[in-house]
């Protein structure tokens, strides 16, 4: 089935990219070659804290094949050490000084302490086995809520205090007026005829891309610096290196590669491990390439959510809400990693609190300590998996305490019109919440399951729903992305034509896997009234692309596609301009159509040209050209929305539990999902798949473990665990969209929180299954295990 | 991931020539490698630092199933896959294909060997234990030309160590024509789908002609010791009728006694939950298959 031009937005058309990605002929940046090429292996810290007494590299040095071998120290004078304001967020926080490798202390289990040069991998290999690290082992710091006690052992000495980040979101710029807000809520609870109250814990899980990290860098005296990095974030890490190597601007490229097997945020921060190898190419003047292991990701990056939330609900008795209190302490792990510094994550986690719920006040405060575990890694659904999850549950138990169904008490609660802005001051622009809802509803008869889970319980079988539901953001506007990461959240794309009739559209985003090849070709596509397939889409070259904030935080549908089509509309403009002219007609854009190819007025159909013709015209014979118009078909927008923008989506979840075992099956997972204008269905319908599939496994399996001296014990797949196709269910999307009327086409920024409204649903279904119990469970992971420890417990067997 | 360095490497066609390039290395420097999916990973994180590689995969008389008159050998380097799908192998070998079935994945199960698994023996396994609830033979060669059998009991030893010396190579694993009327069976639960076992329980029983159980083999997987036998059950199956109840007794006295572990997998008294709910399950199991 051929779409019509017209039809490119909204179709099911396939990937672009995917021929390529399942015949094995992307190309990624292991796949990069350069002639001379060295290879580097890290020497990681086999302690979770320790000093540093002495290095010897002298045998590796000595190893046949060795170019060279770095520590600590070679950085010291050479590089910027940081925090540097390019990869610092504009937030209060005691920020630790470091540099690529560790220097005097270790402070956690997989920290670089040297790193090893040499002709081919196992040469490199076999010398970071020969250098010698005298360590002296020091009292872990592994427990965020004793980090923040005094007298703790301190991961950063210098600063005095484990607490790198605190905050309160209780309104109010001075302490007074946060105190009267918080006495104002506080009177709020006194008259409430329901406190819900509950310790809510969410372990240490995140994502774990297909493709480690990677950087490949190549230094000639000419031309500087060229780094192809596995990123996320392509400009950001050229600014960074610029400022940290301090090179001029005009001698450091960054690329990431065409085929990235995934980000998911782990390829968004500005690592150390890549500064060191930009150094030393640019020390040995030969092209350096490190690959991250399996291992080494494991136990460095993907880690996120880990946090406890002290959560108090107060709320009518005819299920209205009324006010939120939490007290969250978030587990920072070591904090050295540019950009996010574990702490950003935690910090939007308790701004997205409130979640779509009305409350009338709200005082949310925050607290992250830095422990001697690796740092917290942006990773999809960015911060708030921990505190979605806790009000999802909350808003649960207010509902069995009122003896109200929860689908019904969410509903009441839910945000009745657009825009608002929340207790924790997040704005909300647009979309129809109860819309969503009832689509949902209208997916599940509710009254029917309530039946057959009393038949069912009546023959020992224990069923159970579940409702959870998400505001995310739908691209980082900059008017949140400044403060919080010091760089903007606009939107760049520039529209190339070509004098044969094709597109290029170049982008300095940087996406891995999502699509984006096909999203834009389609937008451009239905613009211009030509084939997905006459569109050429680059990205993620800071040598050819516009600057652009990186693929984070749901930017390609909201922003990135929406200056896609200003540019094509400016262009689309000029092309109308001198064919009118050229028709000597008076007319412009609007009464011109682009379709099937062609360019045509409107006014008398048969003055067409075909769009080809229409673009070589202008770029190739620029002659006769009306009054102040010059040739060129090429422009870069740059798209800003006023406010920041959301997506919104509501999850149902169908379980039965063994009340014997423990073990629950997932038997329906339905959701209701508002992503403005569809650009094309198969993507959506994926991005939803693997966001719902990852909050599943990070609810029931993903789990980073740390021994009680801070030894990672979670460094492979045999111990972290992955959902597999097997392990999740059919999953049934539905759409109830409204397009978002900000952005040009209607689209909205899809995938990047989603997973976090799935933990609530899913532990909902399972609560409600046990209610004959009395169970409420407050924490993940959710496993057989946990449910079959509670079961007992209420039985009197624990 | 990049293995330390590997002097010799040989690909004999014969067990003859697999046994004589054995017979070429220092004693213990040499390693087989059967389907790869342990050793592999073993070596290349440097855990397993072998001076030489004697790679069984073109060895055809070391592959394949028969049976004759009942009795079965399986060639050590059989795949999973074809366990898995052999269809002969219902009733008394019912544990080796439910074993086989689940073993990693379809990727896993078509490389991976069950000679590579016992002779790798690993803590948490389905084979071994599979193998032992069943009562195979261990049928092992040496360089000097000798050969011998052992019992399942005797050859796996422990987690990663079994009786097997350095200068033999596994050949089959073989099991007697079983009685008339024995059935077994085999499952594990692990948080995903195909995981290496928290709890594996392989059963093994015959019934004589009035139903009542003259022969009975539990063997665990999951605990810190391995593979092994589970007395505790198979003294109170023995004898019985096969009914629920017993069955339930058998696997809670074997629960109770069982030394658990806790682990990030799971906690140890959820594992002697396992040991009881799995057992029952796979009990009843090989109970069935006795009697169809």
């Amino acid at each position: 089935m051929a779409a019509t031009p017209q039809d490119m937005l909204g179709a099911r058309l396939p990937r672009k990219e995917d021929l390529r990605l399942v015949t094995g002929t992307g190309k990624y940046l292991a796949d990069i070659l350069l002639p001379g090429m060295l290879h580097a292996v890290f020497v990681r810290s086999e302690y979770a804290h320790a000093r540093i007494r002495g290095i010897d590299t002298s045998e590796a040095l000595a190893l046949h094949g060795v170019v060279a071998v770095y520590t600590g120290i070679d950085f010291k004078d050479t590089v910027k050490p940081m925090p540097q304001p390019v990869v610092q967020p504009n937030l209060p926080a005691r920020y630790p000084t470091f540099w690529p490798l560790a220097i005097d202390k270790v402070k956690h289990h997989g920290e670089p302490v040297a790193l090893v040069i040499a002709r081919d991998k196992y040469v490199a290999v076999d010398a970071a086995e020969l250098v010698v690290v005298d360590y002296e082992e020091l009292t872990p710091v592994l427990d965020p809520e004793r980090a923040l006690e005094d007298g703790s052992p301190l991961v950063h000495e210098e600063d005095g205090s484990n607490e790198i980040f605190a905050m309160t979101l209780t309104g109010g710029l001075t302490e007074e007026e946060q105190q009267r807000n918080a006495d104002a809520v506080e009177r709020i609870f006194q008259g409430a005829d329901i406190v819900v109250k509950e310790r809510f814990r969410v372990h240490r899980t995140g994502i774990t891309p297909m493709e480690p990290r990677g950087v490949l860098c190549d230094w000639n005296d000419a031309d500087g610096l060229t780094a192809w990095i596995t990123t996320q974030r392509p400009h950001i890490d050229r600014l960074a290196l610029i400022d940290l190597l301090d090179i001029p601007g005009e001698q450091v490229r960054v690329i990431a590669p065409r085929d990235q097997g995934g980000g998911f945020g782990v390829k968004a921060p500005f690592y150390r491990e890549n500064l060191a190898i930009a150094y030393a190419a640019r020390a040995l003047k030969r092209p350096v390439r490190w690959i991250e292991s399996r291992y080494e990701s494991l136990m460095n990056v993907g880690q996120e959510r880990d946090q406890v939330n002290y959560l108090e609900v107060a709320a009518r008795k005819d299920g209205k809400l009324l006010a939120l209190r939490n007290r969250g302490v978030a587990d920072n792990g070591v904090g050295t990693t540019g950009v996010y510094w574990g702490f950003v994550m935690p910090f939007l986690g308790a701004v997205e609190m409130p979640n779509a719920y009305t409350w009338e006040a709200g005082d949310v405060r925050l607290r992250v300590a830095t422990t001697n575990k690796a740092s917290l890694t942006p990773s999809r659904a960015f911060g708030h998996f921990p505190t979605r999850f806790a009000i999802e549950r909350a808003v649960d138990m207010v509902a069995r305490r009122v003896g109200m169904e929860p689908s019904a008490l969410r509903r009441m609660n839910l945000v009745p019109s657009l825009p608002y802005t929340s207790v924790t001051n997040e704005y909300y622009d647009s979309g129809d919440f109860l819309r969503v809802w009832d689509n949902l509803m209208a997916q599940v008869d509710l009254p029917a399951f309530r039946a057959e889970q009393a038949a069912a319980r009546a023959a020992g079988r224990y069923l159970g729903i579940g409702f959870g539901c998400g505001v995310e953001l739908s691209g980082v506007a900059s008017e949140l992305l400044v403060p919080m990461e010091n760089q903007p959240g606009y939107g760049a794309a520039t529209v190339r034509l070509d004098p044969r009739g094709k597109v290029l559209v170049f982008g300095g985003d940087a996406p891995g896997g999502q699509g984006h090849e096909t999203t834009t070709a389609q937008v451009v596509a239905s613009l211009f009234g030509i084939q997905a397939s006459d569109v050429v889409v680059t990205t993620g070259d800071t040598g050819t692309t516009p600057f652009g904030s990186g693929s984070i935080g749901a930017r390609a549908g909201s922003y990135f596609v929406s200056a896609v089509a200003e540019a094509c509309g400016e262009l689309k403009d000029k092309i109308t301009r001198i064919l009118a002219h050229d028709l000597q007609i008076e007319a412009s854009v609007q009464h011109f159509e682009f379709k099937n190819g062609e360019v045509v007025y409107l006014g008398d159909r048969s003055k067409r040209k075909s769009f080809r013709d229409a673009v070589e015209r202008i770029i190739m014979f620029p002659i006769n050209m009306p009054e102040g118009e010059v040739g060129g078909l090429e422009y870069t927008a740059f798209f800003e929305a006023a406010k920041p923008m959301i997506c919104f989506n509501a999850d149902c979840c169908i379980v039965e539990v063994n009340v014997d075992t423990g073990d629950f099956e997932i038997r329906r997972w339905v959701t209701s999902e508002d992503v403005g204008t569809v650009i094309n269905p198969n993507i959506v319908d994926g991005q939803m798949h693997g966001a719902i599939v990852q909050g599943l496994s990070n609810a029931m399996f993903e789990e980073f473990v740390y021994d009680e001296r801070g030894q990672q014990m979670s460094a492979d797949f045999e111990h972290y665990k992955l959902a597999t196709a097997a392990d999740v269910p059919d999953i049934e999307i539905t759409y109830a969209t409204t397009p978002c009327p900000h952005t040009p086409l209607g689209t909205r920024g899809i995938g990047e929180g989603r997973p976090s409204s799935v933990p609530g649903a899913l532990t909902n279904a399972v609560c409600d299954a046990l209610a004959p119990f009395g169970i409420e469970i407050a924490e993940l992971p959710l496993r057989p295990n946990l449910v079959w420890r509670k079961l007992r417990e209420a039985r009197g067997e624990g | 991931m990049f293995p330390a360095r590997i002097e010799h490497y040989a690909r004999p066609r014969t067990v003859a020539e697999a046994l004589a390039a054995l017979s070429r290395c220092e004693p213990g420097e040499a390693i087989f490698l059967a389907g790869g999916q342990s050793a592999m990973q073993a070596i290349k994180s440097r855990m397993l630092r072998p001076q030489a590689l004697v790679d069984l995969q073109a060895v055809a008389e070391l592959k394949g199933i028969t049976l004759t008159g009942g009795a079965l050998t399986i060639g050590a380097m059989t795949r999973y896959a074809d366990i898995a799908r052999d269809a002969r192998l219902g009733g008394a070998f019912g544990a080796l294909t439910d074993a086989a079935s689940h073993v990693g994945d379809r990727q896993v199960r078509n490389r991976g060997t069950i000679g590579g698994s016992v002779c790798w023996n690993y803590v948490a396994a389905c084979t071994p234990t599979a193998v032992l609830a069943t009562g195979g033979r261990m049928n092992l060669g040496a360089t000097s030309g000798a050969t011998r059998s052992l019992a399942a009991d005797d050859f796996l030893l422990g987690p990663l160590e079994t009786a097997r010396q350095d200068d033999e190579l596994l050949l089959s694993v073989s099991w007697d024509a079983p009685a008339a009327r024995t059935g077994s069976a085999y499952a594990k639960w692990g948080l995903v789908t195909d995981a290496l076992p928290v709890i594996g329980v392989g059963v093994s029983v015959t019934q004589d002609a009035s139903g009542k159980c003259v022969q009975a083999r539990v063997a665990l997987a999951g605990l810190a010791g391995g593979a092994q036998r589970g007395p505790a059950a198979e003294v109170l199956l023995m004898g019985s009728a096969g009914d629920a109840a017993t069955i339930d007794a058998a696997f809670a006295a074997l629960a109770a006694e069982a030394d658990t572990h806790s682990d990030l997998s799971a906690d140890a008294d959820y594992r002697r939950q396992l040991i009881q709910s799995l057992g029952r399950e796979v009990a009843q199991r090989a109970f069935d298959r006795a009697r169809a």
